[in-house]
């Protein structure tokens, strides 16, 4: 940006609470904002991180699933900077009180039970996004778009093709940026604008239509306080041109990985923070290549020790992968280790999984598979094997195929 | 760890740590910073194998002797937070020297350094004193030393390690009857008559400790523990008793000892484990913890190294230590050398028995180590002379580089091109200064 601007006292909602269905057993253990990424780092750190280089600095997190991996990797803040007398992070979970309570009914909804989070800190804007998205925003031009439009609402937008109009909900934006409608998840879509659920608003007019939308029992932004606000107030499009992925289906984690690989998600560049306690880096030794071994087209993270073959793969750290086992195509997260002759191929691999010697993991692509048949939850045949589970020597598991969390599996 | 840590004894010891060597005969490595801050291992340095130890000892408060080129000892060290050293009883503070009226002007020697020290030591009133040096290679727990030194009802006990006799006159030496009693003690004896060597820790009843210190160094002046206060404390029939470690344990004071330290971790059966050891470092000093896991590429080929995160492979590395931040383009070929954090090597260039230190630039088509004829360097002959390559912190070679065998180049020198990029066997480009 050229010029400077005062940014107004601003809060940040981050949308951390959800579980879905379509990460299979990954999010079993947690919510998919929590879920395991790029090596040592959560897909909430994107989020964080974008808002920490915003000069954001107060961050309430709506987490109502299984929240402990996030209040561990969050702690108050500390690795996003978050910390000090004028600044705080702060986990948000459902709470019983005289006139609130009960768990989360939507994401609206998870704001409206927090508003004194959002008024006791004087916040003029509030800024709403999701934590479980992939990528780099300067947050700052889109608050400015905000405030020189004098917008009551502005909507983040990326042009995407129809096909995921059922994952999505799309608006259209006059010449002047005004949004003129927006239609939640559309059988067939107005526009190719889709909304990434990443939302600056006035505080003062946000809490007038969630007040009145709870009052009706709607408590979704999409469905609800969107199509509202747009009868009433100045709402606006921003549109955002860069890379951006989401987390919320296996076959669109494993491509962010395999973007990640490929340098089109650049970590470094786009300084994305974690908490390097709550990921195991800081008790880490440095990578570990042992004589013989091969890494190529690959990531790997603090604490790995490779004796065998990766090959487009991301490791996370304390990932031991032993003399003879080939991991190719694949995403294996902390801890898990691949023993002697296995061969672990376009397959993800939760936290302290165990695959015992001579074990076969996945394989090429198949064909024809729908999404979501059955219990498997890639079209892309990505086999999925859930936390602590533990893979018998000599066993197979099919491409495409789910493994429990903890559970023991000896098929051949 | 084991059981016996952190007792009440470890929580009535103080450790005191002699951070303040300036370890000249790493030579260039030691231009810009203290020897216990020199880089170890990719992500450590020297002085994280002595905290790790003290924190996986149990040990609650440490204070940490500076005087020579502090800066980055102290971000380093911080407030001991990566070592877990904070806390309602836990602490960890730099003391640097300091003016006052009963000490003035810099440390003098080991001893002097503890006696300026005194009032600091009081205030925490422990019952023992362990003090330690931070420029060593080891796993220790200290607790187990501490044990000892109580039950025997020592004085001082000093930790010892047998080394081949004649490497003996490099350290102190120490002469025991049967039981561990220390019967003699010679700093640096010319003609050893044992080869048990000092290892530098010791812990010390505080009385005695305070009485000694008062004595030697308070009234006679004198300010060496090695020189001055053991002989003195055996005259005086005070009783000093050993305890023998036989661990690995490596004095990295030389640049040969430092290489070959670090090839030991890339051993098969290496006695460092750094795993085991739980080494921890400060993540957050220099933002090394902001970097990203270290990516290779499809043209990379690696094996038989340790990859520090934020390092981008795209070309060949065997038997190397890699920083992070590193960067070795495709086409260039890294063999048996330490590269700390963001250095570059551009493509087509080799380095091969090599130390390049931080924010070094290898320009393409260079050839650096492995090349010349093996003579000493000329003017710092007894640093080195084993083949390798030492290039400071920040220097910069131009394409076509060719660096030969035992030379030197000090930190920030840029090479010109052309024939001047030719560095022969044994010289040393720089200034004379350091």
């Amino acid at each position: 940006m050229a010029e400077t601007f005062v940014l107004p006292k601003a809060v940040a909602m981050v949308l951390a609470g959800g579980r879905v269905g379509e990460l299979s057993v990954l999010t079993l253990v947690r919510p998919k904002a929590a879920m395991p990424f790029g090596g040592h780092f959560r897909i909430i750190d994107f989020a964080l991180s974008n808002l920490m280089h915003a000069g954001i600095n107060h961050v309430g997190i709506l987490s109502q699933y299984r929240p402990q991996s996030l209040i561990d990797h969050v702690r108050v803040g500390e690795s996003w900077d978050f910390v000090g007398l004028e600044r705080g992070a702060k986990i948000l979970p459902p709470f019983r009180g005289a006139d609130a309570s009960d768990w989360y009914r939507g994401n609206a909804d998870a704001v409206y039970r927090n508003l004194s989070y959002i008024t006791d800190r004087g916040a003029e804007i509030v800024v709403i996004l999701s934590g479980d998205h992939i990528y780099r925003m300067d947050l700052r031009r889109m608050i400015r778009m905000h405030l020189d439009n004098e917008a009551d609402l502005t909507i983040a937008f990326k042009r995407m093709g129809p096909n995921a109009s059922l994952r999505f909900g799309y608006g259209t934006v006059d010449v002047a940026g005004r949004v003129t409608s927006y239609e939640e998840k559309p059988a067939v879509p107005q526009s190719d604008l889709a909304s990434l659920t990443i939302y600056v608003a006035r505080v003062e007019p946000l809490i007038r239509v969630l007040e009145e939308c709870i009052g009706l029992g709607s408590y979704e932004f999409g469905r609800d306080v969107i199509p509202r606000m747009l009868t009433s107030h100045k709402v606006c499009g921003y549109t955002f041109e860069e890379y951006w992925a989401y987390a919320r289906t296996i076959d669109a984690y494993y491509q962010a990985t395999q973007d990640l690989i490929l340098g089109r998600i650049d970590l470094d560049k786009w300084e994305i923070r974690t908490n390097l306690i709550d990921s195991g880096v800081a008790a880490a030794a440095p990578a570990r290549i042992a004589p013989g071994a091969e890494v190529r087209n690959s990531v790997i993270s603090p604490g790995c020790r490779i004796e065998g073959t990766v090959r487009g793969s991301v490791l996370s750290p304390g990932v031991h992968v032993a003399r003879g086992a080939i991991v190719e195509g694949s995403v294996v997260f902390h801890r898990s280790r691949i023993e002697a002759g296995c061969r672990v191929e376009r397959a993800i691999l939760d936290k302290d999984v165990c695959v015992g010697r001579e074990s076969r993991i996945g394989g090429p692509a198949m064909i024809g598979e729908p999404a979501g048949a059955g219990s498997r939850p890639s079209s892309l045949g990505i086999s999925v094997i859930g936390k602590g589970a533990l893979i018998a020597p000599g066993s197979i598991v099919p491409p495409g195929e789910v493994v429990q969390p903890h559970s023991e599996w000896d098929r051949t | 760890m084991s059981a016996i840590a952190p007792s009440i004894d470890m929580r009535r010891t103080l450790a005191i740590l002699m951070a303040g060597g300036e370890g000249t005969r790493l030579n260039a490595l030691v231009h810009h910073r203290a020897k216990p801050a020199v880089s170890f291992g990719a992500i450590y340095r020297l002085i994280d194998f002595t905290m790790s130890n003290v924190m996986n000892s149990g040990l609650e408060k440490i204070g940490i002797l500076t005087q020579y080129l502090p800066y980055s000892l102290a971000d380093h060290i911080g407030i001991g937070e990566s070592w877990g050293m904070v806390g309602r009883t836990r602490e960890a503070r730099i003391l640097p020297p300091h003016t006052g009226q009963r000490a003035a002007d810099w440390y003098r020697g080991t001893a002097d350094a503890v006696y300026r020290n005194i009032e600091y030591i009081d205030r925490h009133h422990p019952a023992s004193v362990l003090i330690l040096s931070g420029d060593h290679v080891y796993n220790m727990n200290y607790a187990r030393v501490v044990g000892e030194h109580l039950n025997t009802g020592a004085d001082v006990t000093i930790a010892v390690r047998e080394v081949p006799i004649e490497e003996a006159p490099n350290f102190g030496t120490v002469l025991t009857d049967a039981t561990g009693r220390i019967t003699g003690f010679e700093e640096k004896p010319e003609k050893p008559r044992s080869n048990l060597i000092s290892m530098g820790i010791y812990v010390f009843r505080r009385g005695v400790l305070e009485e000694e210190l008062e004595e030697v160094v308070g009234h006679q002046g004198l300010t060496d523990f090695g020189r001055h206060v053991f002989p003195q404390m055996l005259a005086r029939g005070r009783h000093m008793q050993a305890y023998r470690f036989a661990g690995y344990w490596q004095d990295v004071g030389t640049i040969r000892a430092y290489y070959d330290a670090q090839m030991d971790i890339l051993r098969p059966d290496s006695p460092i484990d750094l795993d085991a050891w739980e080494v921890r470092t400060n993540w957050n000093e220099s933002r090394i913890g902001d970097r990203p896991p270290c990516r290779c590429t499809p043209s990379a080929r690696c094996d038989n190294s340790i990859i520090g995160n934020g390092a981008i492979i795209a070309g060949e590395v065997h038997q190397s230590i890699i920083s992070p931040g590193v960067v070795i383009e495709s086409g260039a070929v890294v063999e048996r050398s330490i590269l700390m954090h963001d250095v570059t090597i551009a493509s087509g260039s080799r380095v091969r028995d090599a130390i390049l230190d931080k924010e070094v630039t290898v320009a393409s088509d260079s050839i650096v180590g492995g090349i010349g004829e093996m003579v000493p360097n000329h003017r710092y002959p007894s640093h080195l002379d084993g083949g390798l390559v030492l290039i400071g912190k920040g220097a910069a070679l131009p394409a076509g580089s060719r660096i030969e065998r035992n030379t030197i180049l000090f930190p920030s020198v840029t090479l010109p091109r052309g024939e001047r990029s030719h560095v022969f066997a044994g010289e040393t480009i720089g200034d004379t200064d350091h």
